[in-house]
């Protein structure tokens, strides 16, 4: 890999321009032969059959979203602003978590091949109560049943003091190499608006006290645990993101 | 006074960053052509802004944002003008006196060219250049998690083209 890109480099060290262009345009600048282009002039002009499509497109896009809307705004909105939860309550619902079908399991336990995707949201308005809910996808993993437990003190942490809403959706993937060491990395997939660092951290939490739980009609049944613990988000992204991924062991601890 | 000042920090602009400026523009747009009036165009812009930069490090970031809004700017209008991309392997002057050294990198530059533009640019920037995330992401204007994001999966889809181009 780090060939490559010195070959990229060294490719582009042999990239060079006309020898008379810094002159050819120095000159030019000073003369006021060569301006930089003014935006307006590159604005493309719609046609006016282009307009007309584009204007029908979108009534009939309009049209469809009222006819599904419509229907809907009765219920919706006797539905009340905020979850009936008690302030102090967080209430988790983990109803589903993914792993790509084609992962493997060595027989041994001793290591393992996870991939997970976590969609995340959470809001709070002026401390009214709120709901965190951690959801995915699930597929079952044969001739293993996969289980993910998520139950621990991490949730003490997701705590939200912002006045303003937040939401944000965040994907945990969790891939081994063939060094037997799973790499995580949690990559924000949406818009996130404020308490960003502390979501982020509470996701850490999780994955800091994620327990595997390995269940096999084959094997006794195992439960592994990220070793060593995670000690720092941006550490993790930081590390990952350069390619330097941080290498957790999955250990079994019951 | 002040035009002798602008004259001297574009002639010091186009001397000591002219090559960086180019090669950005070239392995952005893949064109000769296109990079020249990039070229042209970004030092254009330092004369006529009258920018006074503190050092010469700001001034290369300031001249390689305004590189990469101008490659941004052609891709916008060819995307609006449906035009077909100029040739990448379309000669010039340098590459008809010694073309033997391009065709050696002919690889590569499949490999580059099947990157996005949003990838292209920060792993030049990264790998070329040197810049940090954070540096990339004022440049880019995008946040530095969507800079490391871009270099990770920049980094992963060249892994994939290279044990492709193996296999």
């Amino acid at each position: 890999m780090n060939d490559f890109f010195d070959d990229y480099r060294r490719a582009l060290s042999k990239i060079d321009h006309d020898p008379s262009l810094p002159d050819k345009t120095i000159r030019g600048i000073i003369a006021g032969d060569i301006q930089p282009a003014k935006a307006s002039s590159n604005r493309i002009r719609p046609t006016r059959s282009f307009a007309v499509v584009s204007g029908l497109a979108a009534c009939l896009v309009l049209a469809i979203g009222l006819g599904v809307l419509l229907p809907a705004l009765p219920s919706y909105l006797e539905q009340p602003a905020y979850p009936q939860a008690d302030a102090e309550e967080i209430r988790l619902d983990i109803t589903k978590l993914a792993f790509a079908p084609e992962l493997e399991f060595e027989a041994s336990h001793d290591k393992a091949i996870i991939e997970t995707n976590v969609d995340f949201s959470c809001s709070n308005a002026g401390g009214k109560p709120f709901t965190i809910k951690i959801e995915g996808s699930g597929v079952t993993i044969q001739p293993y049943g996969l289980e993910v437990n998520l139950d621990g003190p991490w949730a003490d942490h997701l705590v939200f003091g912002s006045d303003s809403e937040t939401k944000c959706l965040m994907k945990i993937e969790c891939l081994a190499n063939e060094d037997d060491m799973a790499i995580i990395f949690l990559e924000k997939k949406g818009s996130v608006v404020g308490a960003e660092a502390r979501v982020m951290q509470s996701l850490l939490d999780v994955l800091s006290t994620t327990k595997i739980v390995i269940e096999s009609d084959d094997v006794d049944s195992s439960v592994y645990q990220l070793s060593p613990q995670p000690t720092s988000f941006d550490d993790i992204v930081r590390l990952i993101h350069l390619n330097e991924p941080i290498k957790v062991d999955l250990v079994k601890v019951g | 006074m002040v035009i002798n000042e602008r004259e001297n920090i574009l002639r010091h602009a186009v001397e000591t960053f002219g090559p960086a400026v180019y090669r950005l523009a070239y392995s952005q747009t893949r064109s000769h052509h296109q990079a020249e009036d990039v070229y042209q165009e970004t030092f254009a812009a330092l004369y006529t802004s009258g920018k006074v930069f503190d050092n010469d490090y700001h001034l290369k970031s300031w001249l390689m944002k305004v590189v990469v809004n101008k490659c941004r700017n052609i891709r916008r209008e060819a995307y609006c003008r449906r035009e077909i991309p100029s040739n990448p392997l379309e000669p010039n002057v340098l590459e008809q006196a010694a073309p033997s050294e391009e065709t050696d990198d002919d690889a590569l530059w499949d490999i580059v060219d099947q990157l996005t533009d949003e990838f292209k640019i920060v792993i030049h920037l990264h790998y070329v250049d040197g810049y940090s995330t954070n540096e990339i992401a004022s440049i880019v204007g995008a946040s530095p998690a969507t800079v490391r994001t871009r270099l990770f999966r920049g980094r992963a889809k060249v892994k994939k083209l290279l044990e492709a181009g193996e296999s």
